[in-house]
């Protein structure tokens, strides 16, 4: 689902660079909330250099917990990246990969998710090929704030009413037809194709790959707890 | 924790050699609908998922496929010891290295009228401004095309400059042309005169190539410069390797640039330039030679002019003047 350069038009591909910006700042800003902690900039005065941004008298500091959440969000950034190398073969001569949205956010939250999978993005863009450079706005909303923000708060609802493993497939399995709706949406405005001829096509094939998306997501969360809980 | 870095390392070549090799849904549904030929194809280092000295395949994707996890993970980590050691000059040569890596020579960013790029990097903090006007007459056949070039370069660390250059063709077609961003690490130091630098330029395919303004794609240029001043006379010299983005089964297109240039002060304030710079394509090399020079006007602004003499068929009579101005 990754989106080269030439399907959009250039104002819908600038638009999207601008509002993929929007969701990492947002998400930037909650994820730095959430690995640091202030503390009195006196005690840093002793202890030596850290963080450098003064909060009227405190200092932002990166916690132990932050620094450990870095490198969760690093070791599920690298399982995305190989999960998305894995095309699976699916009816009539198309493949579909993993969309990794679902499992970044239920095993970090959904903008440390939305970070990962952008930067995820990112490096297939710029060292692959995969996925052009200027629709990388169009691919980070479409898989970093659908599939993986947006998905995480269907996920978040539907485990309220049913068991976590439901709420896992059922939202795993959303987010990549919610992808694909977002993307056909890209391709109408773009004027690449009708929008009303290609959203049914879009949506249909990645329904199926849906499947395979929940699957996977639900083995990759208990592999990635139970790794977790076996030590760091 | 390093449990899962070798699952995803075995994900990956298991994936390399047994992934589906049938279009995704998107490239499926951009076939079917007939819109698939609208796709640009990007280059990169490792496009495709393969590496350019390997024959595609099994053993060449899982390497690409590995690299991908080391550098997805590497970027996690460097953040991580970035915020750790803030302060830390080794932090930030990280951290300028890592948006180095992110972004991935043509021939621009140097002091002009020279191509050839010397070591220095734009102060900290403080800006370049470069404006010029080139008139390129190619050697055999063709009309005279002139072209006005906006640059501007940031300093964002002692060693670090990032900036933008913009061309703006006045002869038919006119318009914008593809605007290059460019990044530049001074890995090494001994004094004003000698260094060692890395460069990174990304063109990018902005301009409305149906028009003929543009190629229509990115490319992506690595070089190393090198200066070394010999009594009066400064020395530079550039090695770079360009990716150049070439439309879905083309030839490939990509390109070693290298060049060398010397500059001595006349006078107070005057200096004058030469150099030889090159341009290796399987395609069409070109080679130039060019001689100018440059007039300290005022303390924050410089004018220069040069002229360039085409070696070969391929390659231009280029006329170049402009000014740069520092603030």
């Amino acid at each position: 689902m990754h989106i080269p350069d030439g399907f959009l038009d250039p104002k819908v591909s600038a638009g999207l660079v601008g509002a993929a910006a929007a969701v990492l700042a947002l998400s930037v800003a909650k994820v730095r909330e959430a690995i640091t902690a202030l503390k009195p900039a006196e005690a840093l005065a002793t202890a030596g250099r850290g963080m450098s941004n003064m909060v009227g008298g405190m200092k932002r500091v990166l916690t132990g917990d932050g620094e450990r959440t870095i490198y969760q969000m690093g070791m599920v950034a690298a399982l995305v990246f190989a999960g998305q190398m894995f095309n699976f073969p699916i009816n009539s001569g198309t493949s579909g990969h993993l969309i990794g949205g679902v499992f970044a956010s239920v095993i970090l939250g959904p903008f440390a998710g939305a970070i990962v999978i952008a930067v995820v993005l990112a490096v297939q863009m710029l060292f692959f090929a995969d996925g052009g450079l200027l629709a990388i706005g169009a691919n980070i909303i479409n898989m970093s704030l659908f599939g993986t923000i947006v998905a995480y708060y269907i996920y978040y609802y539907l485990k309220k009413y049913i068991p976590e493993w439901m709420a896992i497939l059922g939202a795993a399995w959303v987010s990549v037809p919610l992808a694909a709706f977002a993307c056909a949406l890209e391709l109408g405005i773009s004027g690449t194709i009708p929008f009303e001829r290609v959203m049914p096509a879009m949506v249909n094939v990645h329904m199926v790959i849906g499947i395979a998306e929940a699957l996977i997501t639900l083995v990759l969360v208990n592999v990635f707890r139970s790794m977790l809980k076996g030590g760091e | 924790m390093k449990k899962l870095f070798w699952v995803s390392v075995v994900i990956a070549i298991l994936a390399a050699f047994f992934a589906s090799t049938n279009p995704d849904g998107l490239d499926f549904i951009s076939e079917k609908f007939a819109f698939a030929e609208k796709g640009q194809e990007g280059s990169a280092l490792m496009a495709g998922y393969n590496l350019k000295f390997l024959p595609a395949g099994g053993i060449s994707t899982s390497v690409a496929g590995i690299a991908g996890v080391l550098i997805t993970l590497g970027i996690f980590w460097l953040a991580a010891y970035a915020l750790k050691k803030r302060d830390d000059r080794q932090s930030n040569r990280l951290a300028c290295f890592l948006i180095l890596m992110l972004i991935a020579a043509s021939p621009v960013f140097a002091a002009r009228p020279l191509v050839t790029d010397d070591f220095g990097t734009v102060d900290s903090g403080r800006y370049e401004l470069e404006v010029g006007y080139n008139a390129e007459t190619p050697k055999v056949g063709g009309a005279t095309a002139n072209c006005a070039v906006v640059q501007i370069k940031r300093g964002f660390a002692y060693n670090f400059d990032f900036g933008i250059e913009a061309p703006y063709a006045t002869t038919a077609p006119t318009g914008l042309g593809d605007a290059i961003l460019h990044a530049k690490l001074k890995l090494m130091e001994q004094g004003e005169n000698n260094g060692l630098t890395a460069r990174v330029d990304v063109k990018l395919s902005n301009a409305d190539s149906a028009s003929g303004l543009g190629s229509g794609y990115n490319n992506y240029t690595a070089m190393v410069i090198y200066s070394k001043a010999f009594g009066d006379f400064r020395t530079h010299y550039n090695l770079g390797y360009t990716l150049v983005g070439v439309a879905a089964g083309a030839p490939e297109a990509n390109t070693i640039n290298y060049s060398a240039a010397i500059e001595k002060e006349v006078t107070g304030g005057v200096d004058v330039v030469a150099e030889y710079y090159a341009v290796s394509a399987s395609a069409g090399s070109t080679g130039n030679v060019q001689v100018g020079g440059r007039w300290q006007a005022f303390e924050a602004i410089r004018f220069d002019a040069g002229y360039s003499l085409a070696l070969n068929d391929n390659s231009s009579n280029i006329v170049t003047a402009g000014l740069t101005a520092e603030f």
